[in-house]
């Protein structure tokens, strides 16, 4: 204030000084040594001028520096503001400005960094996040839980969560957040997208220890709920299919125990259910760890180049004997030689299950045609029957692991409904698909595609 | 003697076939059907005297039978026991609430099922004791006019709430009784009973019966049963 005054009026304070120093001039010389006193009074404002020049120059300037630099420290910029500052004031002092505008330039760079950082984090986050002041007014909402709940950007700013989401669970859950202060954790289900979150609220605490909201982490666990659901539904299945022939088995050991071996022809009857049901269920047993083989190694089984033919006409010379009592012919559509790159024994037994099936349920004197195709790039392998079909509603789930059409006829016929779980899982290893076509009371045909072999293929 | 008839429900042959042929040597005739939708009409043409259902039916499922059953007044009387083989308790517990007598899991003991069988169909014949008779089973009494329990001619301090829950279940001994079941028993007593507070009420029974307490049997999954 006082240097900007001193600026302004530079003028006027010049020609006073000037004035008053030639009245004191004057009055101490007297009006007959005008001559001194001129010559004096020259000398004088000569030097006091000087001064003039060098105090503003060098009390001044500083002083308006230093506001320029305060000023610009508001816009961040990368000035360097210590240049501003120089020799003219005590060192001492000026370093320490020095050091304080270094020190304000740091800690402003570093909050915007710091902020840009957790930006990124919070919107790199694959978990959504919310924050809500005590009053469920919206602080934050990070990019994934914007997806989770369609918020169109920047929608959120100063409004109430209610307003945002409508979601009741949610609010439910925020509400007894708010109310209890606690960390709480839940399940919550968004219908319309028909996700299951895991939500994890914990309120939000600042230096005193104050709370001023909330936090929530939300986790989309839909596919780990779906996995656990195929999981149990999986245990529940195997238990079932094993408590089936164990039930038998016991059944019958008891009663041969219970009435002795009297009767001879009957105990040996019973003797061969029993056998027939501990086959079964090593049967079962097999099948599902080969099933689990499979899926484990789908990645690494062990392929070769090898020829699909010879296999297809060894599995029905072998089938013959079954194939003559249902009086079925097989037909073969195929060139001489298919190769592709495949593990023998898991192709065999893909076959194997297609074709036992079709002479299972679609025997009585009709015939099965296998045929080949080239489609694509792909090998279409189709085996055909004339059977009573598969209804259009089972499709979907034939290939699922126990899966069967009359559970009774299946069972009766030695089946334990994982033989076209098999077949998917070992052609899936190969790195193809199987598909089904049927028609009720036409027939079935099931169709394999496989990779084509290039031989300049890989071998794995 | 009219030997009684059995209905067995199931669609495994063998299995079947071990029941019918136990039951036959003990005394009853039986009748073996294999399928839900082939059941009902029979049932109603031959009226078994008793029903063994198993609950995994190809067609109609064992529970949606085990329905159509209670709905109907003609056979709604008929005795029902489960088998099943399912892993998961719900079914049973919910055939059990709707009024089935007993269920057995498989794979089960031949003996076992022959004892359940006649249990329940003794049970028919014996009547329930009325609200108010006076109930003796092995070491404890129950009177239900004066409120009291003795044990070993001792009395037992219980609340209300328990002694409500005890006295309905040993009114019918031998019978599962699933939690809802137990919370229905104690509903308008003084203490208000969850499904999941019935667990501490029956601890607390069975301290206070000391050593009687080991009558009041876990079903485990399902509920809790009090033994003849
Ligand atoms: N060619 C077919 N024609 C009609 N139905 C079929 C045919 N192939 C399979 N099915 C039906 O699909 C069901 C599942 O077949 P899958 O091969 O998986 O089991 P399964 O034959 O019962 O037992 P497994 O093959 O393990 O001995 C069968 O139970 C049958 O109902
Ligand atoms: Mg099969």
């Amino acid at each position: 204030m006082i240097y900007q005054w001193f600026v302004r009026n530079s003028i006027i304070i010049g020609i006073s000084v000037f004035v008053v120093l030639w009245f004191g001039l004057y009055f101490i010389a007297g009006y007959k040594n005008y001559k001194t006193i001129l010559l004096l009074w020259f000398v004088l404002t000569a030097v006091l001028s000087i001064l003039n020049v060098l105090f503003l120059k060098k009390v001044i300037q500083p002083f308006e520096r230093l506001i320029e630099t305060i000023q610009s420290l508001h816009q961040p910029s990368d000035n360097k503001p210590q240049s501003l500052l120089q020799e003219s004031l005590d060192e001492k002092f000026n370093q320490s400005l020095r050091n304080l505008i270094e020190k304000l330039q740091a800690n402003y760079s570093n909050i915007v960094h710091q902020r840009n950082e957790l930006e990124a984090l919070l919107s790199s986050m694959v978990e959504g996040m919310i924050a809500v002041d005590n009053q469920g007014y919206v602080l934050r909402i990070n990019r994934a839980a914007r997806e989770l709940f369609s918020i169109h950007n920047d929608e959120f700013n100063g409004k109430l969560l209610i307003e945002v989401v409508r979601n009741t669970d949610l609010q439910n859950f925020v509400q007894k957040l708010l109310t209890q202060k606690t960390t709480l954790e839940d399940k919550i289900v968004i219908s319309k997208i028909q996700k299951t979150l895991q939500v994890h609220g914990s309120p939000l605490y600042d230096t005193q220890g104050m709370q001023f909201g909330v936090v929530l982490v939300l986790n989309d666990i839909t596919r780990l709920e779906k996995l656990e659901k195929i999981r149990r539904e999986f245990v529940s299945n195997v238990s079932h299919e094993l408590k089936t022939p164990i039930t038998s088995i016991r059944g019958y050991v008891e009663t041969i125990r219970e009435i002795g071996f009297e009767d001879r022809e009957m105990t040996i009857k019973f003797l061969d259910t029993i056998l027939k049901h501990t086959e079964r269920l090593s049967a079962i047993i097999e099948d599902l760890l080969n099933l689990s083989r499979i899926e484990r190694d789908e990645r690494e089984i062990e392929k070769e180049e090898m020829d699909l033919i010879p296999i297809l006409r060894n599995l029905v010379e072998e089938l013959e004997p079954r194939l003559q009592k249902y009086q079925i012919q097989v037909e073969f559509k195929v060139p001489n030689q298919l190769i592709c790159l495949g593990n023998k024994l898991l192709l065999r037994q893909a076959f194997f299950n297609l074709l036992d099936n079709a002479i299972k349920y679609a025997a009585d004197g009709k015939k099965i045609v296998i045929q080949s195709q080239i489609q694509d790039q792909k090998i279409v392998l189709s085996f055909q029957d004339f059977g009573p079909g598969i209804d259009k509603k089972h499709h979907e789930r034939i290939f699922e692991r126990f899966y069967r059409l009359d559970v009774a006829r299946s069972r009766n016929l030695g089946g334990t409904g994982l033989g076209l779980a098999i077949v998917k899982h070992v052609i899936l290893a190969h790195h193809g698909n199987v598909t089904l076509e049927s028609e009720v009371g036409k027939g079935t045909t099931f169709q394999i595609h496989l990779p084509i072999f290039t031989p300049n293929d890989q071998l794995t | 003697m009219q030997k009684e008839k059995i209905f067995v429900i199931e669609d495994e042959e063998d299995i079947a076939e071990i029941i019918r042929f136990n039951l036959q040597r003990e005394g009853f005739e039986v009748k073996v059907v294999y399928s839900g939708n082939e059941a009902i009409s029979r049932i109603k043409q031959e009226m078994p005297k008793l029903i063994l259902l198993d609950l995994m039916l190809p067609g109609i499922d064992g529970l949606t039978l085990f329905r159509l059953l209670k709905q109907d007044a003609a056979t709604k009387s008929i005795p029902v026991i489960m088998v099943t083989a399912k892993g998961e308790e719900t079914d049973i517990v919910t055939g059990l609430e709707l009024g089935a007598d007993d269920y057995i899991p498989k794979p089960f003991k031949i003996r076992e099922l022959i004892a359940r069988v006649k249990s329940v169909m003794r049970k028919k014949t014996t009547i329930t004791p009325s609200e108010t008779d006076d109930i003796q089973i092995g070491e404890i009494r129950i009177l239900p006019e004066k409120h009291e329990i003795y044990v070993n001619d001792q009395l037992v301090k219980l609340t209300q709430t328990e002694f409500k829950i005890l006295h309905a279940m040993a009114r019918k001994p031998g019978r599962v009784f699933t939690r809802y079941q137990i919370v229905d028993v104690a509903r308008g007593s003084d203490a208000i009973v969850t499904d999941r507070s019935v667990d501490v009420h029956i601890v607390s029974i069975r301290r206070k019966l000391g050593s009687a307490g080991k009558r009041i049997e876990t079903v485990h999954g399902v509920g809790y049963k009090f033994l003849e």
